[in-house]
């Protein structure tokens, strides 16, 4: 039985709760219960997030934070009590008319702390649930008591209380990365253009990096808690790939812009403005190759002026601008198309299938004013997203469904491809460090993406 | 600056025109005029101070008493008075004129400033200089970042050296004016950590700013003491609105839920947070739950340091922001706000000269930031 399926609310008496305050959270389960028991007078409800039925990696630590805020403030200023639960919920037991008012002086008129709540939770649980519940009390007092009951019987650890100061640096990691050049952390992967007959045709070589391999070499959990952090270093290492890269021209390495499909690295603008990379375009000029960069369009945010600057030195060099990270969030909230790059890498995901019905013109306009020509499906792990671009008019796609069928079709003409599983191809033909390419023995298809 | 100065007419584009048609009709006519040009935007930028301008004016007045005389103040700040016939007041003002930085040895000879010009033989030139004070300043070229940059080391060590310090010495307001008819008016206090004196003070063969990244992390442990600042006692009691420079990260740590607990309530709907473009685009997901929470919570949300291209990146109605602030620059000069913009929800910053003030109201724009513009009866 569950604590969401009331949401009616009496009249506000208060019964012998008002004021208390928990200080052990230990006991979250057994209070409520306590609490559920006694809950007989007219007039109060339960107001329930239900955190644990979010989805992994689960709730994240400010929605707790805040959500806890909320409700303490709530009965803190009109009686109540709120309980903290093993499993994540929170529950407050308080009068039925705190439920009905804003939640707070100078909240948005007329939204109760409930839609509140839902409203600041929403997207994080599963379609068709809501994160948040109210049972009128005391006629759900018995779903109540069964709600705290089955709390109390699931067990589990005490909630710890949240550390609260910043993750300390990895303060031993420029150091690694900088004594060990790269190529085991680094990833190749081809993006391809689906032709009208379904034809792939690879039209550039990533070199990239995962931010798995960067924490594992930090050996720390420190970057993924602080995003600019790991902003930093990722610009730091691929800073580091392109000034390795000149000397990889002609050597027939996964690292060789002169080899297959030209290649693209990830950097921010004021590196795309420095003595090294005017070395690489060089090189690149020299032998009349092509090069692709890829900004993220956080770095183009941060420096607007160098982006633009960027951006013109590209174009004037022939070299593609691709603004990468575009999440769907982003593109919803920004306009990418104001950066004019030559590409949108938009990021999968399986929100853009089935966005809310407020999102879904909204999606389809900022997707028209990128233009879907100029848009790359990033991510696109399965058959949904290459589905889904194509439906859009999108024909740029990147992920390891993408990387599956270039293998599929290497193997199906490699003159070696009796030997190789399809897994084995597509790992050799993303794996720079050579000791991922090994047992590869036709190279020459492996770089250039595709079966001609 | 005294109250006054706020008061002190400033060039505009309508000025330029008007002075640019006297000219053209008195070539065309063949009128014979006298005028007097004072090219103040020949001096280096940031080196005068507010009183120079105010005492042009004055030395320009005897001037002004000319037969058909008119005074003419351009968007660059240059000042010009055409006049007819010859006039023993012209000796008055260029007298006048040669006092003109006796308090600043170290600014050029005035007179080097100076021309005089007959109509309409000097039409021409003096077109030329209307022309120039329509076109915006270049922008300065980007800063060298000279001394070190930062590393993870070095930031560790001064993130622990910022939680022990006494910050409050670092502490600042900068006052965010609205324009009124009776003059400037103080609208709100910016709050913030002087992070450039902070750095200056312990860290100076360091620049920070020159590892984006890694200054942006700093700004959390920055966030954190001011946030912890304003919890002291009575640090809240009494004060004019205020807006504080935060990341959404802060707005969601434990440091702003006590500030927010403890926030006087004649101060709630008063606070505006300042947030950053790019640390907004870090992580959407938290931005938006930020920015709906402290909405029910009364703050309004200002998009900080915006530029034309950023504005265009980050239209902050889509983005759910009630402000924009925008800093004022040459490629602003020469753009106009989009319709689309709320001149009233726009903040004009790097109001430090006549221009930059003449830009905001032809855009329409109300609120004001920078050297030129202070409420009345504040002196800095």
């Amino acid at each position: 039985m569950s604590a969401r399926q009331g949401t009616e609310l009496a009249p506000a008496l208060p019964p012998g709760l008002r004021g208390e305050t928990l200080g052990d959270y230990a006991t979250g389960e057994r209070q409520l219960l306590d609490a559920a028991r006694r809950a007989t007078t007219p007039g109060w409800a339960a107001l329930t997030v239900h955190f644990a039925d979010f989805p992994p990696p689960g709730p994240r630590a400010h929605h707790g934070r805040i959500a806890r805020a909320m409700l303490e403030d709530a009965a803190q200023r009109q009686g109540g009590q709120v309980f903290a639960l093993r499993n994540g919920d929170l529950v407050l037991l308080c009068p039925a008319a705190t439920l009905l008012g804003a939640p707070r002086p100078g909240a948005a008129a007329g939204e109760t702390l409930p839609a509140l709540l839902a409203r600041l939770l929403r997207g994080n649980t599963p379609e068709g649930e809501r994160p948040v519940s109210v049972l009128r009390l005391p006629e759900g007092r018995e779903r109540l008591l069964a709600y705290a009951a089955e709390r109390l019987a699931e067990g589990g650890l005490t909630p710890l209380e949240e550390a609260v100061a910043l993750a300390e640096l990895p303060v031993g990691l420029t150091p690694a990365v900088e004594a060990r050049l790269l190529p085991d952390l680094l990833l190749r992967q081809t993006a391809v253009r689906l032709g009208g007959a379904a034809r792939l045709q690879p039209i550039f070589r990533e070199i990239t990096y995962t931010s798995a391999a960067l924490q594992a070499q930090a050996g720390e959990e420190a970057i993924e808690a602080d995003p600019f952090l790991l902003r930093h270093f990722a610009l730091r290492l691929e800073e580091r790939v392109l000034i390795a890269l000149p000397a990889e021209a002609g050597r027939r390495g996964a690292l060789d812009p002169l080899n297959g499909p030209k290649l693209h690295l990830n950097l921010a603008p004021a590196t795309v403005l420095s003595p090294d990379f005017a070395a690489l375009a060089t090189v690149c000029r020299r032998h009349g190759v092509g090069f692709g960069v890829e900004i993220a369009l956080v770095d183009a945010a941060a420096d607007p002026d160098g982006y633009a600057a960027a951006r013109a030195l590209l174009a004037d060099a022939g070299m593609t601008c691709v603004l990468d990270h575009v999440s769907p969030l982003a593109l919803l909230l920004s306009n990418p198309a104001a950066l004019a790059p030559d590409l949108v890498k938009l990021d999968w995901s399986p929100r853009l299938a089935t966005p809310p019905p407020d999102e879904r013109a909204k999606l389809a306009e900022a997707l028209a004013a990128c233009g879907s020509d100029r848009v790359l499906l990033a991510g696109a792990d399965d058959e949904q997203a290459v589905h889904w671009g194509l439906a859009q008019g999108v024909h740029c796609f990147q992920g390891h469904h993408v990387d599956a069928m270039l293998a599929a079709s290497r193997v199906a003409l490699c003159r070696e491809g009796a030997a190789c599983s399809l897994r084995q191809c597509a790992e050799r033909a993303g794996a720079v460090a050579q000791a991922g390419r090994a047992g590869c023995r036709n190279l020459a298809l492996l770089d250039a993406g595709a079966a001609a | 600056m005294s109250a006054s100065l706020v008061r002190l007419r400033h060039g505009s584009v309508d000025e330029a025109n008007r002075l640019a048609g006297l000219v053209r009709d008195c070539a065309a006519s063949g009128t014979p005029r006298q005028a007097l040009l004072l090219r103040l935007s020949e001096l280096p930028e940031g080196r005068t101070r507010p009183h120079h301008y105010e005492l042009a004016r004055e030395a320009l007045l005897p001037l002004t008493g000319a037969a058909r005389a008119q005074l003419f103040q351009l968007p660059n700040q240059d000042l010009a008075v055409v006049w007819r016939g010859e006039t023993p007041t012209l000796r008055r003002s260029l007298d006048a004129l040669r006092l003109l930085f006796a308090d600043d040895p170290t600014l050029p000879d005035p007179m080097a400033l100076v021309s005089v010009l007959a109509l309409p033989a000097d039409a021409e030139p003096l077109l030329r200089v209307v022309a120039a004070s329509l076109r915006p300043r270049m922008p300065p070229a980007r800063p060298a970042l000279g001394g070190r940059k930062l590393d993870p080391p070095t930031l560790l060590a001064l993130e622990r050296a910022i939680a022990q310090a006494d910050m409050s010495r670092f502490a600042r307001r900068e006052p965010v004016v609205r324009l009124t008819p009776e003059g400037y008016r103080l609208a709100w206090e910016r709050r913030f950590l002087s992070d450039a004196e902070l750095f200056e003070t312990i860290l100076p063969d360091r620049t920070p700013r020159a590892e984006p990244w890694l200054f942006r992390r700093l700004t959390r442990t920055l966030d954190r003491r001011m946030l912890a600042l304003l919890a002291a006692a009575d640090e809240l009691r009494g004060v004019p609105p205020f807006s504080l420079d935060l990341n959404v990260a802060s707005l969601l740590g434990p440091e702003f839920l006590r500030f927010d607990a403890n926030l006087p309530a004649a101060l709630r709907g008063q606070v505006v947070v300042n947030l950053h473009g790019a640390d907004m685009l870090t992580d959407l997901a938290s931005f938006c739950f930020a920015r709906d929470f402290v909405h029910a919570r009364g703050y309004r949300l200002l998009l900080r340091d915006a530029g034309p291209a950023q504005l265009a990146l980050l239209p902050p109605a889509r983005l759910g922001l009630d402000l924009v602030q925008l800093r004022f620059s040459a490629a602003l000069a020469v753009a106009s706000l989009d319709d689309a913009i709320d001149p009233a929800t726009v903040i004009l910053a790097g109001v430090d000269t006549a221009a930059a003030l003449g830009w905001g109201r032809e855009q329409g724009i109300g609120l004001y930031q920078g050297r030129l513009v202070l409420p009345a009866g504040r002196n800095r």
